[in-house]
């Protein structure tokens, strides 16, 4: 008796499964199909990717889809490419949990002549179309123009970052330019070590402000270490608007940290543009897949794409900017 | 006297089978009806490949299950494998041999100590295996920063990413290691005691299996197992990264128990731990063919693996009952018999 | 055979075997019996090799012998079928029984007709009819038993020990066992029979020997005995420690029961507890005392019973809606299932009634309890006299205490009591008894489960004897006139 009911069981589960697909798949669809491979995926920024992606694909009548783990592993966005590539997608967008692992599912892609480009996270050396995202150092000399702005020779920064990665390197060379250029008598005055970790952030940067009460700036690196470095203002008690304030540079767009923005906790926060990201990743991409007469200059076979990697550049938001706004509502999958 | 007319046991590992392979069929011939893409050898390749190593260690996982025990720890010791086989070529410059017989004695270790504290401290494999989890999850970052390690032969990259007669190596590796495994498991005097200890570990102990050495041996396959796997990974993969693998012990473990293992121990097969596997593997790439959210996929395997569970705990609810009936037999035989 | 000269064995300080010595003959079937706890389990695993000896000798089969393992008590020809099946549901019987033993092809592999041929010879010399192909749990139990005794021979036994193989089997099965016990006999085996239905002792053992508090009370021939010879030898306990006096006066019903049984466990026992009364309950390991209780508070799934509590009938669902009626049931388990060893003694005392230390706000006031646990440490002479020492610290006396306290703190209507001064002290022991007698004076209906039968007779007013999950006699006993023959008498089958 137990056998029959698995089998009852098992026959409801599968055909369950077979109504859930068909309904909401549309594949016997002639319309082109794209695809973008995430890591995180379900995390805010790559949802306004993603959203930028469709939204492109809409406007040529192109379907898209979505794949990727929901944490950190590249092994699985490899998988996921290899995927994509056997289902026959007509181009890819991946962002490269890490750059290395990526490499031969990309080759493998380009080889079976399915276009394959890097979006904001680059896997450089890959053969991929082209790499679409921030400019690190245009983004850096963004925030170093804004802060020259801002307070001029009296800024006194305070970095912090996690050392080695190219991408902080990157953009605090852009920064310490910009202000040489614009505010030659600001000093950078100390680097700290928040390891990436956001409870690491508020300990170290505390103690950056207790050791160099001049500073008057922090600036971000990255995305994680914000809220440590706001909360250690408050430490020192230097959050307040006044003379001493201490002026926080964020890196980032979630919505918390925008919020902070628009009530004045921080000075700014750079803000990368994700949907840009996804739009142009698909243009490219539907560019590549449609060759016209001349070939690619770089990628015979395929159509047209930039040789040089595409900038979506940055804004700096403060206080009052209408961008936060619409950066508030972010897009659900 | 005659065994009772149906066989139970038999009867429902045979159905257990036969339903799995049932399913996994309907929905590779079904979703190739409705999108037409699934059976092509670029899919079915792709489709082989994405469960190929948590299959390879879900055959080790079998074992552990068998005896009753568990290891979550696999996963980090895949990633380990991974990080020590590319650091000792592309680091130490070693030969590819030389790295990964070392890869494989020091996974081998990792296992043989999961075995020797279980048997030790009498904690249960779960506590134990998620220790072991964590610290090496710990080690694999601090001892590549979180960064990945590449640069490696076209002669290892061919341990990944090569084909034998038209099959990827790892492919290769798993069949045959499923053919070897499931015969030893099948016919092989050691292997057979496993089935002792997870069926009642004092009975088997009485009987005189050395249980201790047993599970030491067979928590340190495990480990070896996805040792391999790791290796193969770095190779299919260019580069050893520590989240890579991530969460694959449950990925394992659900292919055991799908495919018909008793998750309390004393009963499971290679086979069905195959076919456990490539349920898992079709049902993924189902939902890529359909681009349905994979989320849902998680959603699937997760109603799979409870039905399996329960399957499994209603036999031994029904054995419990059949005890129960046979005692009250019993008693009444013997008031009836002493009736004065 | 098999000689065992003066064995002693103790387990802590506690002597289990006593200089016990007595012998097997080949080509004899010889019976060991005894009340629970006289020494019948230790003797049989000693000579197994389980256990080891404190003292004393075995010569078995001409020479000393000292096995420090089951293994090597194998290897001498020694084989015991115990009382629990050792068999894995999911192997063959053939498999099963060449376990550690597996004959093999050229490959290494096992030779599965080798061990089917083997088993099945095995089969026709004892001439049993099982598919040695057939997966073991497809058998019934009774096969099962069978298997385990063809698998203990196939080893080359020369002595087999059989510790209560008919425990589960039905009448018919049994027959078939002794059948190929008989034909063991003849092929010239030694048997040792472990069992407590006197009726089969008679039916197949040549000899009897008859073990009590870990000593040798007699060997005799079966022929020359009778059952109740057995049975005054197998009593005759002294009652060891000073009992309080029987109830002063008996007053009305507090509660009754009717129709309580459990399929395969229990089957329709009925009963009454009065005021100022301790009910006892009386009967072998095995007999459904613990099982009729644990049913009553459907801690296991009742098939039916009727309950009434001070005149009114109730339902109890579950045990915890017995404990807010007031019924408590004190397992016999108790670090299992009656106190929380890790933590301090007050927050055993009120693990069941925590809401009364908290206020109506829910905020709980440790210092309300930690006062009432002072209450009862001294009532109870619980030592060390420190509610907040942990329960794991403390002897087996003053745990038992502390769980007594436990359940007062309940007020309980209703005290059942599994087994209440097993592994305590004579001290603690007859304050346990002291304050069970002051429980039942203040109207508390005591019902106490007991496996020693000097403390059912010197405890309880009146005594059912339990059998075969039924109760078999209800023996007044208002002033410790009841005789341990008596009990003994409606325990066993004759």
């Amino acid at each position: 008796m137990q056998s029959s009911r698995r089998g009852f069981v098992a026959l409801a589960a599968s055909s369950a499964l077979a109504s859930v697909v068909s309904t909401t798949a549309r594949a016997a669809d002639p319309k082109e199909h794209y695809g973008m491979v995430v890591f995180l995926k379900g995390s805010e920024f790559f949802n306004w990717a993603y959203a930028g992606f469709q939204d492109a694909a809409a406007t040529v009548g192109a379907t898209t889809e979505l794949q990727g783990p929901a944490d950190w592993d590249a092994s699985a966005e490899a998988r996921a490419v290899d995927q994509l590539v056997a289902k026959g997608v007509k181009g890819i967008a991946v962002t490269a949990g890490d750059a290395d692992t990526l490499i031969a599912s990309i080759n493998a892609g380009l080889k079976a002549k399915v276009p394959v480009l890097c979006f904001d996270s680059d896997s450089p050396k890959s053969n991929r179309l082209l790499f679409v995202g921030t400019n690190n150092y245009n983004a850096g000399v963004a925030a170093g123009t804004a802060v020259a702005k801002l307070l001029g020779d009296k800024a006194r920064i305070g970095i912090s970052r996690i050392p080695g990665l190219d991408s902080i390197n990157h953009r605090v060379a852009g920064f310490t330019d910009a202000l040489k250029k614009l505010a030659p008598g600001a000093q950078i005055i100390t680097e700290v070590n928040d390891e990436g970790d956001l409870q690491k952030a508020e300990p170290v940067n505390t103690a950056m402000l207790q050791a160099h009460p001049e500073i008057n700036v922090i600036f971000c690196g990255h995305g994680n270490p914000a809220t440590g470095a706001l909360a250690a203002t408050r430490n020192v008690g230097r959050d307040k608007e006044g003379p001493t304030k201490v002026y926080v540079v964020a890196w980032a767009i979630d919505v918390p940290i925008l919020q902070g923005v628009e009530k004045g906790d921080y000075g700014m926060t750079v803000a990368q543009n994700p949907y840009m990201m996804g739009v142009q990743s698909f243009l490219e991409l539907w560019s590549a897949s449609h060759p016209t007469q001349f070939d690619s200059m770089t990628n015979p076979g395929f159509g047209h794409v930039p040789t040089a990697d595409l900038d979506t550049g940055v804004k700096m938001l403060v206080k009052g900017d209408p961008a936060i706004k619409a950066l508030m509502t972010p897009p659900k999958l | 006297m005659k065994v009772l007319p149906r066989q139970l046991f038999q009867n429902v590992i045979v159905v257990q089978y036969v339903g799995l392979v049932v399913v996994t069929l309907l929905t590779l011939f079904g979703f190739q009806a409705t999108f037409g893409n699934v059976l092509t050898g670029a899919n079915l390749e792709v489709l082989a490949m994405n469960m190929v190593f948590e299959g390879i260690m879900a055959l080790g996982m079998t074992f552990v299950i068998i005896t009753g025990g568990i290891d979550i720890s696999v996963a980090s010791v895949f990633a380990f494998a991974e990080i020590l086989v590319a650091k000792l070529m592309v680091q130490a410059g070693l030969d590819m041999v030389t790295a990964i017989v070392i890869t494989l004695v020091a996974t081998a270790a990792i296992g043989a100590l999961n075995g020797l504290l279980i048997v030790l401290f009498r904690v249960h494999p779960m506590i134990i295996t998620m220790g072991t989890l964590l610290t090496l999850r710990g080690i694999n970052l601090a001892i590549t920063d979180g960064h990945s390690v590449s640069g490696f032969s076209d002669v290892f990259l061919f341990l990944g990413q090569g084909k034998i007669l038209g099959v990827n190596v790892p492919i290769v590796f798993f069949g045959i290691a499923a053919i070897i495994l499931g015969i030893l498991l099948g016919h092989h005097r050691f292997f057979r005691q496993l089935y002792f200890i997870g069926g009642g570990e004092r009975a088997a102990r009485l009987s005189g299996v050395d249980v201790n050495r047993v599970k030491i041996i067979i928590y340190t396959l495990s480990a070896t197992l996805a040792g391999c796997a790791g290796v193969m990974a770095a190779a299919k993969y260019g580069a050893a990264h520590w989240a890579h693998g991530n969460l694959a012990e449950l990925k394992a473990i659900a292919a055991v128990a799908i495919g018909g293992a008793n998750i309390n121990g004393g009963s499971g097969t290679i086979g069905g731990t195959v076919l456990g596997v490539i349920f898992l593997a079709v049902v993924h790439n189902a939902f890529v063919t359909s681009a349905v959210n994979t989320f849902w996929y998680d959603v699937v395997s997760g109603m799979m693996l409870l039905i399996a569970v329960l399957l499994s705990r209603f036999i031994s609810l029904r054995n419990a009952r059949a005890l129960l009936v046979l005692k009250q037999g019993k008693m009444d035989q013997l008031s009836e018999t002493y009736k004065s | 055979m098999l000689q065992v000269t003066a064995v002693s064995k103790s387990f802590f300080s506690n002597k289990v075997l006593d200089a016990v010595t007595f012998d097997v003959r080949a080509g004899e079937v010889h019976a060991l019996v005894g009340e629970n706890g006289a020494g019948k389990s230790t003797l049989i695993n000693i000579i197994g090799g389980i256990l080891q000896r404190d003292s004393g000798t075995i010569v078995f089969d001409g020479k000393e012998v000292d096995f420090g393992h089951p293994l090597q008590a194998m290897g001498a020809g020694i084989s015991v079928v115990h009382q629990e099946l050792s068999l894995v549901p999911n192997a063959t019987v053939a498999e099963n029984m060449f376990l550690r033993r597996e004959k093999r092809t050229a490959l290494g592999l096992n030779d599965w007709r080798a061990m089917t041929r083997a088993a099945a010879d095995v089969f026709e010399r004892v001439g049993i009819d099982i598919d040695p192909n057939a997966l073991v749990g497809s058998l019934s139990v009774g096969m099962q038993q069978l298997v385990e005794v063809a698998k203990a021979i196939s080893i080359d036994a020369k002595l087999l020990i059989l510790d209560e193989p008919t425990s589960s089997l039905s009448e018919k099965e049994i027959d078939e066992l002794f059948k190929v016990i008989n034909d063991l006999r003849r092929q010239g085996l030694a048997i040792i029979f472990v069992s407590h239905k006197l009726s089969e002792l008679f039916k197949i053992a040549d000899r009897v020997t008859v073990l009590r508090d870990g000593h040798l009370v007699a060997t005799a021939e079966t022929s020359a005995i009778k059952s109740e010879d057995l049975i005054r030898m197998m009593v005759g306990r002294q009652l060891g420690t000073l009992y309080p006096p029987h109830a002063s006066a008996i007053g009305d019903v507090v509660f009754s029961c009717k129709e309580l049984s459990r399929f395969g466990a229990v089957s329709d026992v009925a009963f009454d507890v009065r005021r100022g009364e301790i009910l006892g309950l009386a009967g072998l390991v095995g007999a459904g005392r613990t099982e009729a209780m644990r049913a009553l508070i459907n801690a296991d799934e009742r098939s039916s019973g009727r309950f009434w509590l001070e005149g009114d009938e109730i339902q109890i669902h579950d045990p915890s809606e017995a404990l807010a009626r007031g019924i408590v049931y004190l397992s016999e388990d108790r670090k299992g299932s009656g106190l929380f060893l890790s933590y301090s003694v007050a927050e055993n005392i009120g693990a069941s009634t925590l809401d009364h230390y908290a206020d109506r706000f829910g905020v709980f006031h440790f210092s309300a309890l930690r006062k009432r646990s002072r209450e009862f440490i001294a009532k109870m002479d619980i030592r060390p006299p420190d509610e907040t020492a942990r329960v794991m610290n403390l002897s087996g006396g003053n745990q038992q205490k502390v769980l007594i306290s436990k359940a007062l703190d309940v007020n309980p209507k209703l005290l059942i009591f599994d087994e209440p001064t097993r592994g305590v002290d004579v001290g603690a022991k007859s304050l346990i008894h002291a304050r069970l007698r002051e429980l039942a004076e203040s109207g508390v209906g005591v019902v106490v489960i007991s496996s020693e039968m000097p403390e059912v007779i010197g405890l309880s007013d009146r005594i059912l004897v339990f059998r075969n999950g039924g109760v078999s006699a209800e023996l007044m006993n208002r002033k410790g006139e009841v005789s341990q023959e008596a009990i003994i008498n409606n325990a066993v089958y004759h």
